[in-house]
């Protein structure tokens, strides 16, 4: 039976058997949008590809932890996140330390600025201008909102799943998720 | 109300739009070959990482079994002290009065082996002390020792081993084993000095000697003794005690306080405070 047919659950089944062909294919199924989505948390495609790689590593090593009790896609962006949120971490700690980062009391790092709006004469250019400043906005969010803001607004799953993947009630998930969209609006209002 | 809700839903789809609208961002192309190679080095760490984890619980299970067991193994060890300081109080013979400065009886073997275990003996001497306990203790060895006892003490002497008259000594009341409350006589009314034999005096501490190229050297300390608690090592060379120098030749013992013996041990010389609670 040809690996496409399978279901997350079938493939990983298989890989604890040993098939390696069944891991090939969850790869294949879930690379971009792991790295899509590492990418847009932290603004930073190096380190998105590395810790995409980290996610499968470490998928492959706990598949026999494997449950079915909820879906291999909450699984897979549950291990994503918690790398992520831990690159930020990192990376907080390092900027403190090196003292060149604005820090805000709560730990919000404001040193989001927005790029001066003279128009470029390359529509081209000016695009990704715009979308490097959407990009820096999404990964100035506090960590507690941007994963849930990535999660639902750029990657497109619903609230029910954003909130099995970071392990939150259906409630808390919605508030960040509106809280962080708030912080988006304000830090480009001049691009919606 | 309904406004604001409007606008805000409305600024959330313009921000859902702009977001949604954002390009892919997809893994590069040697994304598989570099994750192939990252498994096969992870695989081949397996076993060590095993190792190392197991070593994460082992070690700090070690550390804590070898505490536990050292712990234990004091605890053993001040409990034998205590028994056989308990052995050596129970009064073998009669010694009802005071002694001069360590001036010892002749002391039996019976009870050295109490001795082994006992609180480290006082071998404080010097000015008119005595020992409180050592009232009741005689000797049945016929030595070399010399000690001033009251008359009533006369018949007692030479019954116990001098090594337990030591160790009756009550340190917590009389750290140097010496009673101010009672007075010696002289050794005019009670007797004649008679040397100690220096290995005598060091066994009360702990400590057997031989005699190598003229000198003495610790040939074992006893577990648990004056000389093993202050730092005493088999191979040191005694120098002296008290600063006054030793020799194999018989000692008027009271001259010494016992608080300190000079060593050579290697090249270095030492004073070695003796400490009366190891």
């Amino acid at each position: 039976m040809p690996h496409e047919n399978l279901s997350d659950h079938e493939l990983i089944e298989a890989t604890v058997k040993g098939d390696e062909d069944a891991f090939a294919e969850i790869v294949s199924r879930y690379k971009n949008p792991i790295t899509n989505f590492l990418y847009r948390m932290l603004n930073d495609y190096e380190e998105a590809v590395d810790l995409a790689q980290e996610t499968f590593v470490r998928v492959y090593f706990a598949a026999e932890r494997y449950h079915t009790d909820f879906a291999f896609s909450t699984y897979i962006y549950r291990i994503a996140s918690n790398l992520a949120i831990s690159e930020i971490r990192k990376r907080k700690r390092r900027k403190l330390l090196s003292l060149t980062g604005l820090v805000s009391y709560d730990g919000e790092e404001t040193d989001f600025q927005p790029p001066d709006k003279k128009p470029l004469q390359d529509a081209d250019m000016l695009d990704s201008e715009r979308q490097q400043v959407i990009a820096r906005a999404i990964a100035s969010l506090p960590e507690k909102y941007r994963a849930p803001v990535v999660l639902r607004d750029v990657q497109g799953l619903s609230y029910d799943e954003v909130a099995a993947m970071l392990k939150l009630g259906l409630g808390t998930t919605k508030s960040r998720i509106s809280r962080g969209r708030d912080l988006l609006r304000e830090k480009l209002k001049s691009y919606l | 109300m309904f406004n604001e809700n409007g606008n805000r839903n409305r600024e959330d789809e313009k921000l859902i739009g702009v977001l949604s609208a954002l390009p892919k961002v997809d893994a590069p192309m040697d994304f598989d070959f570099r994750l192939r190679a990252r498994l096969a080095r992870a695989n081949s760490r397996g076993s060590s990482w095993v190792f190392i984890r197991a070593l994460k619980f082992a070690i700090p299970a070690v550390i804590i079994l070898g505490l536990g067991g050292f712990y234990l193994s004091n605890l053993y060890r001040n409990s034998n002290l205590t028994e056989s300081v308990s052995q050596v109080e129970s009064p073998q013979t009669v010694a009802s009065e005071t002694l001069e400065p360590f001036q010892t009886t002749t002391q039996s073997n019976e009870t050295n082996g109490a001795i082994a275990g006992a609180s480290p003996p006082s071998v404080v001497i010097g000015g008119n002390k005595g020992f409180s306990k050592r009232d009741e203790i005689a000797s049945t060895e016929s030595s070399t020792a010399v000690k001033k006892r009251t008359a009533s003490d006369k018949e007692s002497r030479g019954v116990s081993s001098r090594d337990s008259a030591l160790s009756e000594v009550d340190d917590e009341v009389y750290p140097r084993g010496v009673s101010p409350k009672k007075r010696l006589e002289t050794s005019q009314n009670s007797g004649t000095n008679e040397p100690l034999k220096v290995s005598d005096l060091l066994s009360v501490l702990g400590i057997e000697i031989e005699t190598a190229e003229g000198k003495l050297k610790v040939r074992s300390v006893k577990e648990g003794s004056v000389a093993a608690g202050s730092g005493v090592k088999t191979g040191d060379i005694l120098m002296a005690i008290d600063g006054l120098e030793i020799s194999n030749s018989p000692i008027t013992v009271s001259k010494f306080e016992g608080k300190t013996l000079n060593v050579k041990r290697g090249t270095e010389e030492l004073e070695i405070p003796l400490k009366l609670r190891p």
